[in-house]
């Protein structure tokens, strides 16, 4: 497995899937893909998670829908999706093209609608895995309330994994208590990988006008001064589970993948880099595998779990 | 679309609070048409984070090429502060041309009515480029460049080179009439014959008010828009307005269907 990255092997297994890199997109950082399409090679990542997909069509939030705050920023875009069945129809025909995993994203505002959209994608080829929100800070009904308790969370990623057969990841949210007992739920409910985590929610006020900068008063905060955090719960979920672990939360330099990758992450997903930064995951790959040559580390899998704690 | 790491070329103050930058990039310059916009960086570090959303004002051209653009900027925050603050040489990441432009009227219609150019403010920033292509085709163009003051009115200088009419409007009355641009506007209307294309950029308010005008004198009219934004390709879904559909509401991204909508299907009138 070596594409153009020479003779280094970026391979790597989330459950049973092969990715050819650990860098992937994440959820509703890339839309549907055609648009960062345009201005990088797909196919040289290992990855593409989509935006969350519901049921049916969702219109998102009222804008104003996102606030920029020191190292990050903060959205509230409501999930705003075309729905399974107009990705399956429309948007997937294009990524089945492409030499990239494709991870849906799925949520829905009851276990039902879940599992309805699961089982809908279960049916579509092309789709490799499913990635369960349960997590989503901008949806009362849905996502963040099943991801903030470990019955839910088990009852919701049960019914899913009875209702597929794809390889099942579950996205956990940060702001709990213990991020350990959501992710034993998951796994044990069934869930193939845990991805950590989806955004934390914040604030931010406009001064002169004493009101909340988004509309939807709070959002979920993104971008580099996340990665500490989360890098912090992927390890506290890496001295539980023996799930496959992606690593979600402020990735925009090697550095970042490769401190994910050390403390326990199988892959990482770039996300609001994406958005400042639209080449970041392309080049990510390159320095990756740049990186690995320099070391003499001939496979990046002897990188993952490579954390040493305790005396030197 | 493309993504380049640019130095500054000049950056040229116009007052105190605005200012023009150039930046040599033809395949940009050469792709660009009136109403795009780019996404410039304003840091090197992650604070502030988001590139900045920017209209193309003018295209540089050398022996009749596109080699450059210009970006018209006023100084509002912490973003355009540190645009201000750049010096030539100072790299910047921009991704561009962006978004989809001014719809131009077909060469058929093109003598049956004016081009009229409405902008307040910094919304001008777009129209010079627009008012040249317009020129060009051989539109009867014609502007309206309203502000708060008389330094608050942009790209006077840019329609006088091309021979364009200005009408000039100020909300306290030092310089041209004294009001909203939509009073100078109406004035024309009201000598004008037919029903001119409109084409307007600024504060909400205004371009609500411009709209109100041309829809009781049956104008088309396009209007440039902006909303804070993170990537400006059409993936973070940040920058959306409702537009009318056929009998649906839906929400449509400024940055990929816009900047430029038909005002009509905003819900306005």
């Amino acid at each position: 497995m070596s594409d153009s990255n020479g003779s280094v092997d970026l391979a790597v297994t989330v459950g049973d899937i092969e990715l050819s890199n650990p860098i992937l997109l994440a959820s509703g950082t890339v839309g549907y893909g055609e648009e960062l399409g345009e201005l990088i090679d797909l196919s040289r990542l290992g990855g593409i998670v989509v935006k969350g997909l519901s049921l049916e069509p969702e219109r998102g939030n009222v804008p104003q829908r996102i606030a920029e705050v020191p190292g990050g920023m903060l959205n509230s875009i409501g999930l705003q999706n075309v729905g399974a069945d107009a990705f399956v129809r429309r948007k997937l025909p294009f990524l089945r093209q492409l030499d990239l995993k494709v991870i849906a994203n799925i949520w829905g505002r009851t276990v039902e609608e879940y599992v309805g959209v699961a089982t809908r994608l279960d049916a579509a080829d092309g789709v490799d895995a499913l990635e369960l929100n349960v997590s989503c800070p901008n949806i009362k009904e849905g996502g963040i309330s099943f991801g903030t308790d470990p019955v839910q969370i088990h009852a919701v990623t049960a019914a899913v994994r009875a209702a597929t057969d794809k390889p099942l990841w579950v996205k956990l949210a940060p702001g709990v208590t213990d991020i350990g007992v959501m992710a034993l739920a998951a796994e044990e409910a069934g869930a193939d990988a845990l991805s950590v985590a989806n955004t934390i929610r914040g604030m931010a006020v406009h001064v002169g006008h004493r009101r909340p900068l988004l509309a939807t008063i709070y959002g979920g905060l993104s971008g580099p001064s996340l990665f500490p955090i989360v890098l912090y719960l992927l390890y506290e979920v890496s001295l539980v589970s023996s799930l496959p672990l992606i690593g979600i939360g402020g990735v925009s330099e090697l550095d970042h993948v490769l401190q994910y990758l050390i403390t326990g992450a199988t892959a990482v997903q770039i996300g609001t880099a994406n958005f400042y930064d639209p080449m970041a995951s392309q080049r990510l790959v390159d320095e990756l595998a740049r990186w690995c040559c320099d070391e003499e580390i001939p496979t990046v899998r002897e990188v993952i779990g490579s954390l040493q704690v305790g005396e030197p | 679309m493309f993504e380049r790491r640019l130095a500054l070329e000049s950056i040229h103050t116009l007052s105190r609070r605005y200012f023009v930058m150039q930046y040599r990039c033809p395949d940009i310059a050469a792709a660009a048409q009136p109403g795009h916009f780019v996404m410039i960086s304003v840091s090197d570090t992650i604070d502030p984070l988001l590139r900045r959303p920017m209209a193309i004002y003018r295209i540089v051209r050398e022996a009749g090429a596109a080699v450059g653009f210009t970006l018209l900027v006023e100084q509002t925050g912490r973003g355009t502060t540190l645009m201000a603050r750049a010096r030539p040489g100072d790299l910047a990441d921009v991704l561009g041309p962006l978004g989809c432009p001014f719809r131009l009227p077909a060469a058929q219609v093109l003598d049956d009515e004016e081009d009229l150019l409405v902008m307040g403010g910094v919304g001008a920033a777009p129209f010079p480029l627009l008012a040249e292509t317009l020129t060009n085709l051989g539109a009867r163009v014609r502007s309206f460049v309203g502000g708060r003051s008389r330094e608050n009115l942009l790209c006077l200088d840019d329609f006088v080179e091309m021979d364009i009419p200005v009408h000039t409007a100020t909300d306290d009355g030092s310089a041209g009439h004294h009001g909203f641009v939509t009073g100078a506007l109406e004035a024309h209307l009201g000598l004008a014959a037919g029903s001119p294309r409109i084409y307007s950029c600024g504060p909400t308010p205004m371009m609500r008010a411009v709209d109100e005008v041309a829809a009781r004198h049956g104008c088309d009219h396009q209007v440039s828009l902006e909303a804070p934004m993170a990537c400006g390709i059409g993936v973070c879904l940040s920058c959306v307005v409702p537009v009318e559909r056929g009998d649906a509401r839906v929400y449509e991204r400024i940055c990929r269907e816009g900047p430029v909508f038909d005002a009509a299907t905003l819900g306005w009138r």
